[in-house]
């Protein structure tokens, strides 16, 4: 259920940036969730990112505007990032759009149940979501589109940030969905003891959720 | 078998509720979206309470493993559709009732045009998303929702039967210029958009907590409808201290959902075709999926 009225004030606005060609607004056939996604064809990153143009496709999450704010990218290419030792790595947190992602956020993102046909090379970059400290307060798709850009300027000073974010929060909320989110940015970043710690707390802490504990059998580091 | 008169049947309840209350109880028109474990207690208190109007709406089908809870259903129903099992019990025990049944999951049109019509909105459904979109749609209808949670946290590490860490539930009131559910304690931080591996695993459930829950849910709305209960919005049942409390929460003032400028918002759901009109205006290319 979309707030159709942040959508139409926020979209004009994208208009107004110059890191793309062209937009588009994909419509759904669900009269709750208007809109699907949107597009922003030709993207052109910050030069440390290959390749050096791509498309865009942010799906809209169902709650979008109430409760939920945008936190996903689809790109239709793997990203690579290129350091300033000129060591070129895949980019941290960009993953192939498995069919498994797929169904389980389906009941979340209009976007994944109407679209069949996704592209085999299609990969997803999750961001955390920004939190206000007085509680949820939208953060507009613009912003999103904005942060995104800032990721892939520097993607692991972004990552180790986020962390120190994801902390305070686990601290200040003690909702078990900020520990897996440092434990997942601590994988994106390889620091394998790190991960391992967190998910062990976080199975002492919470013995009733078994994600912890799958997460570290399923857990392969090398890989 | 003979049909029992009104008179025999409330003559007990006629010892506590004035010939006046139980007249508006019998007008309230009730739409109760969700006809798991809460809703099923729930709406069997309030037709014998009373309460002759209801809309009950779920798509599920009776499972053999809901019989633990599912009291008024019989095992030869497994399989019939949870709203028609409702439905036959009460038209078979109340004659004079009205029930609209809906075989269907929430949101859907069908369901929205219950809520618009109804006088107050019974929430028992099961997850997050689905009850803040209810929550939207009696704001936009300005209807107080009641909506009752129950569960078990049980660590089931050791086994199959494993040690319950936490039990309870608890009823929540959304009423259109109060808090939303959101305000209320319904914590949706980061319950999306993660890739990790989720819980598929069935929850724990009890007759028992249902009819707690269910039937505290039933005294919240009489208390409602006589406008006692305000200012609390929010009662928890703790079943290790077997207490129940109460408080009431204030909103976010900044809140979308029922700030100072949610009403807008509220009321922009659904608004596909304008929204169409409006990008076309500004020459933004829309296409379908």
């Amino acid at each position: 259920m979309q707030n159709c009225l942040a959508l139409q004030n926020e979209i004009p606005k994208i208009l107004e940036l110059n890191t793309f060609n062209d937009l588009e607004v994909i419509l759904s056939d669900d009269s709750y969730n208007p809109i699907a996604a949107v597009t922003l064809f030709g993207f052109v990153p910050p030069h440390c990112i290959t390749p050096s143009d791509f498309d865009v496709r942010i799906p809209i999450p169902n709650l979008y505007g109430f409760t939920e704010s945008v936190t996903t990218a689809l790109v239709n290419s793997k990203l690579y990032y290129t350091s300033s030792d000129e060591e070129s790595h895949i980019l941290p947190s960009c993953h192939r759009l498995d069919e498994q992602t797929i169904r389980k956020q389906q009941k979340n993102f209009v976007d994944l149940k109407e679209q069949h046909n996704w592209p085999s090379d299609l990969h997803f970059i999750f961001l955390t979501p920004f939190w206000n400290p007085k509680g949820f307060i939208h953060t507009p798709l613009l912003e999103f589109i904005e942060r995104f850009w800032e990721f892939l300027q520097n993607p692991y000073e972004f990552l180790n940030q986020d962390i120190q974010y994801c902390q305070s929060r686990w601290l200040q909320t003690k909702n078990p969905w900020w520990l897996k989110r440092t434990a997942q940015i601590q994988m994106e970043l390889g620091n394998i003891e790190e991960t391992r710690s967190i998910l062990l707390e976080a199975i002492k802490i919470f013995p009733a959720r078994k994600e912890f504990s799958q997460l570290l059998e399923t857990w392969a580091p090398d890989q | 078998m003979q049909p029992v008169d009104n008179n025999s049947f409330f003559h007990r309840n006629l010892l506590w509720v004035s010939p006046e209350l139980l007249e508006t109880i019998k007008q309230v028109r009730l739409a109760v979206v969700g006809c798991g474990g809460n809703g099923v207690i729930f709406i069997v208190n309030a037709a014998h309470i009373g309460f002759r109007n209801f809309t009950i709406c779920d798509p599920d089908i009776l499972d053999a493993t809901n019989l633990n809870r599912y009291v008024i259903a019989s095992p030869d129903q497994v399989s019939h559709p949870k709203t028609e099992i409702i439905r036959t019990y009460l038209i078979s025990r109340f004659p004079e009732i009205t029930v609209q049944a809906i075989q269907k999951a929430f949101p859907n049109p069908d369901i929205v045009s219950a809520i618009s019509t109804s006088d107050i909105v019974i929430g028992c459904l099961d997850n997050t998303v689905p009850r803040i979109e209810l929550n939207i749609v009696s704001r936009k209808y300005q209807r107080t929702l009641i909506d009752l949670g129950s569960g078990f946290i049980v660590d089931d590490t050791a086994g199959p039967s494993g040690n319950v860490l936490a039990a309870g539930g608890q009823i929540s009131i959304s009423r259109p210029t109060g808090p939303c559910l959101r305000c209320l304690g319904f914590d949706v931080e980061g319950t999306q958009n993660s890739y990790f591996i989720e819980d598929d695993a069935p929850d724990a459930s009890s007759l028992v907590l249902n009819n707690v829950v269910g039937a505290l849910a039933v005294e919240a709305l009489i208390s409602e409808i006589v406008n006692e209960l305000s200012p609390v919005n929010r009662i928890n049942y703790d079943r290790s201290s077997l207490s129940i409390t109460q408080e009431a929460l204030l909103n976010n003032p900044e809140c979308s959902m029922c700030g100072a400028e949610s009403t807008a918002h509220i009321f922009s759901i659904a608004e596909k075709e304008s929204l169409k009109a409006f990008f076309w205006e500004k020459g933004i290319v829309c296409k379908t999926v």
